[in-house]
């Protein structure tokens, strides 16, 4: 799956990821490969990312948006 | 005849006045440059948002749309002036005044109540001396444009507008078009309308129609609590890109008005350069006439 985290002043992340975790504002979810399409609001909070190399990171996000559709996720945060 | 120390003393002047406002045009040619950065990186964000927005909004029925897009019946008007805090910008503070004035005046005419919100110490200076309400001032956003700031306005500002302290929210501000040219308009910031302004617009409603037919997304929370959130972060970008295209129409109108400057320095200095040498020259010769005369006397 391809996952971008855009904020409005630049980029923040954008690459290829197995998992994704994230803070929804009715609780935590994660996506995994061919994921159905959704729409979902997000809490300020931290975004848990892991690679096709097993790396696993954090990204900090305050509140947004995220979009998912076709292994395509979009990550709106302040 | 030129006073010879005088003229020497003007060209010098004029010499390093070129140099400061050559130095000027370099320090705006490298702002303008990081202000069209902000405008180029904030369009990823826009384009997503703008899609998500555009499939959400039909999913809802009208009664219960966000506020913020609802136009309503009401007197009071707050204008936003973006001008500069600093000048030597050519035209761009004096046109950008004029038009603020205009509409203001003709808003005043149609019956509104109108307030000022002014963004910049050039504007502030006009509307100060004169008889028009002004709600408050907010210089410091023009002064290194971040997001986190021009949000905390936008909220305020809608704010004032869900409270019904305001029915409506205009902005008057310079659209940057490239480095020698803006074009000053007149936007709406709320309501926002639905139609979503911008370059996108040609392609915009067969994108949305497009959206709405295969629109199948599991939404979290509901469609209405969705828009509540995307609505007011879609009025804070809007806000956002247009105070970086002030900033960016500013920095480019100085950027002209400095090349300018260097160039007339330039020529001021070819001419007077000319004359020196000439009063120069002619008071040597003058000169030479003497001592030769001088000489004859004693030759005899």
């Amino acid at each position: 799956m391809l996952l971008e985290i855009i904020s409005p002043e630049e980029t923040v992340y954008k690459g290829e990821v197995v998992l994704v975790q994230m803070p929804g504002t009715m609780g935590s979810f994660e996506i995994l490969h061919n994921h159905a399409p959704l729409m979902a609001t997000l809490e300020d909070g931290e975004v848990k990312v892991i690679d096709h190399e097993r790396n696993k990171f954090f990204i900090p996000i305050k509140g947004g948006v995220v979009k998912v559709k076709d292994n395509k996720i979009v990550l709106l945060t302040r | 005849m030129l006073n010879l120390k005088e003229v020497r003393t003007r060209i010098a002047s004029i010499k390093s006045t070129r140099q400061i406002t050559s130095a000027m045009k370099m320090v705006s040619a490298s702002k303008l440059r990081k202000a069209q950065n902000g405008i180029l990186s904030v369009r990823p964000y826009a384009a997503h948002l703008k899609t998500m927005l555009s499939g959400l909004e039909p999913q809802i029925p009208t009664e219960e749309k966000n506020q913020f897009t609802l136009p309503r019946e009401g007197k009071n008007i707050l204008v936003v002036g973006i001008a500069s805090n600093k000048g030597l910008c050519g035209t761009y503070n004096t046109l950008l005044v004029k038009r603020t004035l205009l509409h203001v005046n003709s808003l005043i005419q149609e019956g509104y109540k109108v307030k000022l919100l002014l963004i910049g110490k050039k504007i502030e200076a006009f509307f100060q001396s004169r008889e028009f309400e002004i709600l408050k001032t907010a210089h410091e956003v023009l002064e290194g444009i971040s997001y986190e700031k021009t949000e905390t306005l936008a909220r305020e500002l809608m704010e004032m507008y869900a409270s019904e302290t305001y029915d409506r929210v205009d902005v008057v501000y310079n659209r940057f078009k490239n480095a020698v040219m803006q074009e000053l308009v007149i936007d709406q910031l709320l309501p926002v309308s639905a139609e979503i302004p911008g370059e996108e617009q040609k392609n915009a409603s067969p994108k949305a129609e497009e959206m709405q037919q295969e629109f199948s997304y599991i939404l979290e929370p509901s469609p209405k609590e969705m828009l509540d959130t995307l609505v007011p972060q879609y009025v804070s970008l809007y806000f956002y890109q247009i105070l970086l295209d002030a900033s960016a129409s500013e920095h480019g109108a100085r950027m002209t008005a400095m090349h300018q400057a260097t160039d007339n320095a330039t020529e001021l200095l070819k001419s007077l350069t000319l004359s020196y040498n000439k009063v120069r020259q002619s008071m040597i010769t003058r000169e030479i006439m003497e001592i030769v005369g001088g000489a004859e006397v004693f030759s005899r």
